[in-house]
């Protein structure tokens, strides 16, 4: 039979769409009923709303209604709910909403909102980590333990403080590991927060029947989370809210958070259930809605003399911003997951999720895991200079493997680890390693390279599940219909794919159901965590499996045979000793008839679900516990030229070897890798949120928030290792959000051996690296 | 999507849109010439802007010239900065220019626009303060052609209605040794045309007999040509690093320390910078 | 003289038709062509210039449609991603593998196909001016890179880099 599935560089199934500009987005639906809504938003950091007055908003032509916060008791987010979703009684961030004009077009509902007028009394500003943590600093949030906890479990939270989280990880003896360490390195990190850009911005639309059904329309990662978080806040039955969600343009993690949804449905509330439509302008999106974390950072290192790891003490306080969202989760993710993929006997980890009067964040590409590895592998690079052994040699040494113990004390083996030793070797050729880290080429010019690596599990909600369905086409071609959503990252394809191979069919003949609607596909958690293709991976597999079952029961009616003796492939079901005798699957998926009229069996239906298991919430004092079925590791390195004159740089090679467990689609996971690498070099190189001195957000835009521009990307260099994942389809491994999270400490591994001076934050701009050189940088941190 | 209205005219003769200009102004809707527009549209979209008109001068004959005669190279305000990048009439513009923006903003950025533009930056401008262009102006008196110079303080001094119709750069100077670099503040720089970004520090340089001029952009709030920077740097008796370590003592106002580039290192990139010119135009 | 003093009938020739459509003097091409043509492969990012995700072609020059206002377009011909039948860097796009999510996609279809009308044979040097006009954040564009180059001609004349 020919090669079908796995395996091979199939185009995306929505390729003509997009080639064509015919794809449609959730910014794209357009209708003469819809009413548009504008955001006012919040002038100030911090403050009390003293009055807000609407009524020359409402003198506008065409205005239908302005909403306020304060007329609705209502808190939502998905781990605590501590958030209203416009500002009552007072401010938290600048770019809050708080309040909503609906109107007859988008140009009279910005208008009018330029006529609400705010008045605000100032309050002092918890403008970094550091003040939100000093001793009697303002309090964001006064009433943290009166908020709602829904998930008690994953929450720690320390009224009376700015703390909302605190993790702990307890293993081994530390002052163990401490007597057992020959050397000992310590540095400070400071990461700031940044946005996550999809160039889709953030939009919804809502609209409530006259039965009291609610329609959303939304540009999301979550729809079955925009259902559940609905119901949750406004009390409403499952079956009464359908979410609708066509291709989505990016996500990154910023589109998992639930909050246009809840402001549109307000807005149409407040129209009596009438189409909302709610765009953020680029800005908005950038202030308003959440962004990625910022961290600071504490790191400790203990080791043997010849370089083995013994004790890890580490730091991490997370500005979560204004409100809690995702941001307890990642820190969670983050100590889980804190030693980096190194064995470490004894560990020691504190993670703080705190408030400060910044935008909330949300989940982003790695879920945290880029920031405490820019930290982990800063120090590493630290030890094996104090070492005198070479960096990549000392990450090969202490490479975690089969039987090692992670930070919560799980046991790895060959599938659940995979290979990073194998990786690491790959990439040490890929890079050029032996002909050294630091070369002077002359006129100024110093090349330098630098090495990171990267692991990640999921963190998902230990029920999570997926379902998928498979119905056949009158012409023997496969619908399958899913809960995952299309954000760019061709899962649908790559589900296509998996059951091609199942099947041993041609991936052509299946068609996939780009579009989902919560009320008809079947349920996923999130399109999130690189998690689509192994969780609705399975869901596809035992649908398959459904569905062969199916097939061979009528299939033997037909050929009079016992259905063991049966096999389904290439679009027929036959029989396995003799091939010649068969029936085409399309005159069985929807009953067979007889020549004489009589017909048996009905439309064929495969359906496959898949829960994750044997998932542990951490123990609260030490951690202990299981987050996600198994990891990604992989290696990373990046290559720069840089000017010991003017500081600036290039950045000439990019490289990451991963183990892909097995690699699906070629051409599309290279792309994937190397979208990763491309946002982890902006991160690492420019981006950052950077707020003035009340707070206020200074580059909400594009002009000044820069991201790496065409041409301005290095030259890729991307290879695979495969080692099976066994409980997951073909074996393979997330891949998707890989590619970024060891990037920007490479590249700032590359940059310190390149300078010569440690470089211990982000964005490493020229000015970061003379500055650091200037002596400046040491003292502030 | 700009939350208000406005009225758009598009006359075809300067006397037209002067006689709209006076004609709206009177009637208070505060209007504006209209070019490239860019300016106008994204900060109106952020309340930063509110005509109640807008003329736009893109139809006018003169503002649409580009023409070399008589030794001189005249080129309409209304040109696109691409234009006058591709016909590479001005190196030195054409360098400058090419730096606005991207590539396809400047299909729609005009040079009246860049010049009249109340961003701090106005890279055109530099290569017609050192080339001591000249610019046509229409007011109520009719034409006038003065030197840039003399009439572009920190910003064109325009009075209301006035129009900038064209500049004027003698061809001689169009042949001369020049430079220019521009530096924004991330870490890359493969290519010239990798400058999308405001400047930390954008300089051009042209060498006169003996002399060179600069105008800088990035440095100050804005761009500028400084008779005492000038003559300071060209000082004969003073060696080169000398008078680039003492270059900020010069200058017409305090470095701008933002985001971009605190003032300190706006100063550190400067002198570079001007090291480097210096070396192209002297070595 | 072309005045539009309020919102009215204004006739723009879209993708070789004359389409009559109602606009106010301050509404953008990007906005009308959407709202008012259902043209919506041209896509509003950032509205401001700096993304180029809204780029449409007038008179065969990319310009970013946020940037422009409706009424700016009468008397020229304006082309938008919906108007490009086959060409061959829609095939390359898909080939070369060179979008994911594809909100970027229409906004470098239609500055890669102005380029390769404009400048066939232009070099490393031309591309990379042109193309740093529009964000893709999914890609690290590598891909686009492979996919333009591959329909312009196959020696450039400039070198650089
Ligand atoms: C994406 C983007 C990036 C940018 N990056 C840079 C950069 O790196 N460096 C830089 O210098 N600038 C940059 N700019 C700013 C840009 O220079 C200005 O937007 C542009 O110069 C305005 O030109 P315009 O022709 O569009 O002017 P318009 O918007 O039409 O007008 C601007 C102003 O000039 C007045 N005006 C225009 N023409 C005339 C005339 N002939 N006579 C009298 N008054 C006139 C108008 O009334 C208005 O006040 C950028 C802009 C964008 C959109
Ligand atoms: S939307 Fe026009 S450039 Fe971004
Ligand atoms: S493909 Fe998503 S932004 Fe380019």
């Amino acid at each position: 039979m020919q090669k079908v599935g796995i395996g091979v560089s199939v185009p995306r199934k929505e390729s003509q769409d997009k080639v064509t500009g015919l794809a449609i987005y959730n910014t794209d639906y357009l209708s003469p009923k819809l009413l548009y809504a504008w955001l006012v938003t919040s002038l100030y950091a911090h403050a009390e709303i003293k009055s807000i007055d609407t009524s020359e908003a409402f003198k506008v032509v065409g205005v239908q209604a302005v909403i306020t916060g304060d007329s609705y008791h209502l808190l939502c987010g998905p781990v605590i709910e501590d958030h209203p979703p416009l500002a009552k009684e007072k401010v938290r961030y600048f770019g809050e909403p708080l309040a909503v004009v609906i109107a007859n077009s988008e140009a009279v509902a910005k208008e009018a909102a330029g006529k609400v007028k705010v008045e605000y009394n100032p309050l002092p500003v918890v403008n970094s980590l550091a003040s939100a943590l000093k001793e009697g600093a303002p309090l964001v949030h006064e009433n943290v333990a009166f908020y709602k906890q829904v998930k008690p479990n994953e929450i720690f939270s320390k009224a009376g403080t700015n703390i909302a989280q605190h993790v702990k990880i307890r293993k081994g003896d530390l002052p163990e590991g401490w007597r057992q360490s020959e050397v000992i390195v310590e540095s400070n990190f400071s990461l700031p927060q940044s946005n996550h850009i999809a160039m889709e911005p953030r939009n919804a639309i809502a609209e409530i029947k006259a039965d009291g059904q609610v329609i959303i329309h939304a540009s999301t990662q979550a729809p079955f989370d925009v259902r559940k978080i609905l119901c949750r806040c406004f009390n409403l039955a499952d079956t009464q809210v359908i979410v609708n969600t066509p291709l989505v343009g990016g996500g990154f993690g910023g589109k998992t958070n639930v909050q246009l949804e809840i402001i549109a449905y307000l807005a149409s509330q407040a129209v009596h259930g009438r189409a909302v439509k709610l765009i953020e302008s680029r800005e908005q999106d950038m202030t308003s809605s959440p962004g990625h974390l910022g961290l600071e950072a504490r790191v400790k290192i203990g080791a043997t003399r010849d370089g083995t790891m013994k004790a890890l003490e580490i730091t991490l306080e997370v500005d979560v911003g204004a409100y809690v969202d995702s941001g307890s989760q990642m820190t969670r993710a983050m100590a889980a997951d804190c030693t980096g993929p190194y064995h470490i006997d004894h560990v020691w980890c504190d993670a703080y999720g705190v408030y400060t009067n910044h935008t909330y964040v949300t989940a982003f590409r790695g879920f945290g895991r880029l920031s405490y590895v820019f930290a982990i592998e800063r120090t590493m690079d630290k030890l094996a200079f104090a070492l005198g052994i070479d960096p990549l040699e000392l990450r090969l040494k202490n490479a975690l493997k089969s039987e090692d113990t992670t930070p919560t004390m799980v046991r790895l083996n060959k599938s659940s680890i995979g290979n990073l030793p194998a990786c690491l070797t790959k990439i040490k050729s890929m890079m050029n390693w032996q002909e050294g880290v630091r070369r002077e080429t002359g006129s100024n010019k110093v090349v330098a390279k630098g090495i990171s690596c990267l692991w990640k599990t999921s963190s998902s909600p230990p029920d999570a599940t997926s379902g998928a369905i498979i119905t056949i086409n009158e012409d023997g071609t496969l619908n399958l219909n899913v809960g995952t959503v299309e954000i760019g990252s061709g899962s649908k394809t790559s589900l296509a794919q998996i059951l091609a191979e199942k099947l041993s069919m041609d991936v052509n003949k299946i068609h996939v159901v780009m579009d989902v609607n919560t009320g008809i596909s079947p349920s996923h958690w999130k399109t999130v965590a690189s998690m689509t293709n192994f969780m609705v991976g399975n869901a596809v597999l035992d649908a398959a499996e459904d569905l062969v079952e199916q097939l061979r029961s009528i299939a033997s009616i037909v050929l009079r045979c016992p259905p063991e003796v049966l096999e389904v492939g290439g679009g027929k079901v036959y029989l396995k000793e003799d091939p010649e005798i068969y029936i085409e699957i399309n005159e069985i998926g929807n009953g067979y008839e007889y020549p004489e009229g009589n017909s048996i069996g009905g439309q064929v239906i495969g359906r496959g679900s898949f829960i994750m298991h044997h998932l542990v919430h951490m123990d609260k004092d030490t951690g202990k516990g299981k987050l996600g079925p198994a990891w990604t590791v992989g290696a990373q390195a990046v290559e720069v030229e840089f000017d010991t004159q003017n500081y600036t740089y290039k950045i000439l090679k990019a490289a990451t070897v991963i183990d892909a467990g097995k690699v699906l689609n070629p051409k599309g996971a290279r792309g994937t890798i190397t979208g990763g690498m491309c946002m982890g070099l902006g991160y690492g190189s420019r981006e950052s949120c950077l707020y003035g001195e009340g707070g206020e957000r200074k580059n909400p835009q594009l002009r000044t928030y820069h991201l790496m521009r065409f041409g301005e990307n290095p030259t890729y260099l991307v290879d695979f290792v495969e080692t099976p994942l066994i409980v997951a389809p073909y074996g393979l491994r997330g891949i998707a959000e890989h590619g970024i999270i060891g990037i920007p400490a490479a590249l700032a591994n590359a940059l310190t051996t390149a300078a010569q001076v440690e470089l211990n934050q982000t964005p490493l701009t020229p000015e970061t690296i003379w500055q650091a050189k200037r002596g400046k940088l040491d003292d502030s941190l | 999507m700009i939350p208000f209205d406005f009225a758009y005219y598009q006359p075809s003769s300067l006397a037209e849109a002067g006689g709209l200009f006076a004609e709206l102004a009177a009637q208070g809707k505060e209007p504006m010439y209209y070019a490239g527009g860019t300016e106008i549209i994204s900060f109106s979209r952020l309340y930063q802007l509110f005509p109640r008109a807008v003329i736009d001068i893109k139809k006018i004959a003169e503002c649409n010239m580009l023409e070399q005669k008589n030794g001189k190279l005249v080129i309409g305000a209304a040109k696109t900065l691409s234009q006058i990048q591709e016909s590479n009439v001005f190196p030195l513009l054409s360098w400058c220019s090419g730096r606005v923006a991207d590539h396809t903003m400047r299909n729609k950025i005009t040079l009246g626009g860049n010049i009249c533009s109340r961003i701090p930056y106005r890279e055109a401008v530099l290569a017609l303060l050192v080339s001591d262009s000249e610019i046509i102006i229409w007011g109520k008196q009719g034409l006038k052609k003065v030197g840039l110079n003399q009439v572009f303080h920190q910003t064109l001094l325009l009075e209301p209605g006035e129009i900038v119709v064209q500049l004027v750069i003698d061809q001689e100077v169009t042949r001369v040794p020049f430079t220019s670099t521009k530096q924004t503040m991330d870490g890359l720089v493969h290519y010239p045309q990798d400058r999308i970004g405001y400047p930390v520090v954008s300089i051009a340089a042209l060498k006169k007999k003996n002399q060179i001029n600069f105008a800088f952009s990035g440095v100050c709030s804005f761009p500028f040509r400084s008779t005492e920077v000038e003559s300071f740097l060209n000082n004969p008796s003073l060696p080169w690093d000398e008078k680039i370590h003492q270059v900020a003592e010069k200058l017409p106002a305090e470095i701008i320390n933002d985001m971009e580039g605190s003032a300190d290192y706006r100063e550190f990139v400067l002198k570079n910078m001007l090291s480097d010119i210096v070396k192209r135009l002297e070595g | 003289m072309v005045n539009l003093v309020k919102m009215d009938l204004i006739e723009l020739a879209v993708n070789g038709e004359k389409r009559l459509v109602m606009a106010r003097p301050a509404d953008t091409l990007l906005h009308v062509l959407r709202e008012q043509l259902g043209l919506t492969g041209s896509k509003p990012s950032c509205k401001n210039g700096d993304c180029g995700a809204c780029t449409v072609l007038i008179d065969g020059q990319p310009i970013k449609s946020c940037l422009m206002l409706a009424v700016e377009a009468l008397g020229h011909e304006i082309t938008t991603i919906e108007g490009l039948k086959d060409s061959p860097i829609q095939r390359a796009f898909i080939d070369k593998f060179a979008f994911q999510c594809g909100y970027c996609t229409s906004g470098f279809i239609m500055n890669c196909h102005a380029l390769s009308v404009i400048h066939p044979d232009a070099g490393d040097e031309t591309i990379r001016e042109w193309l740093q006009s529009n964000l893709c954040r999914c890609t690290g564009y590598e891909e686009i890179t492979e996919a333009i180059k591959s329909v312009l001609a196959q020696e450039p004349k400039e070198n650089n880099g």
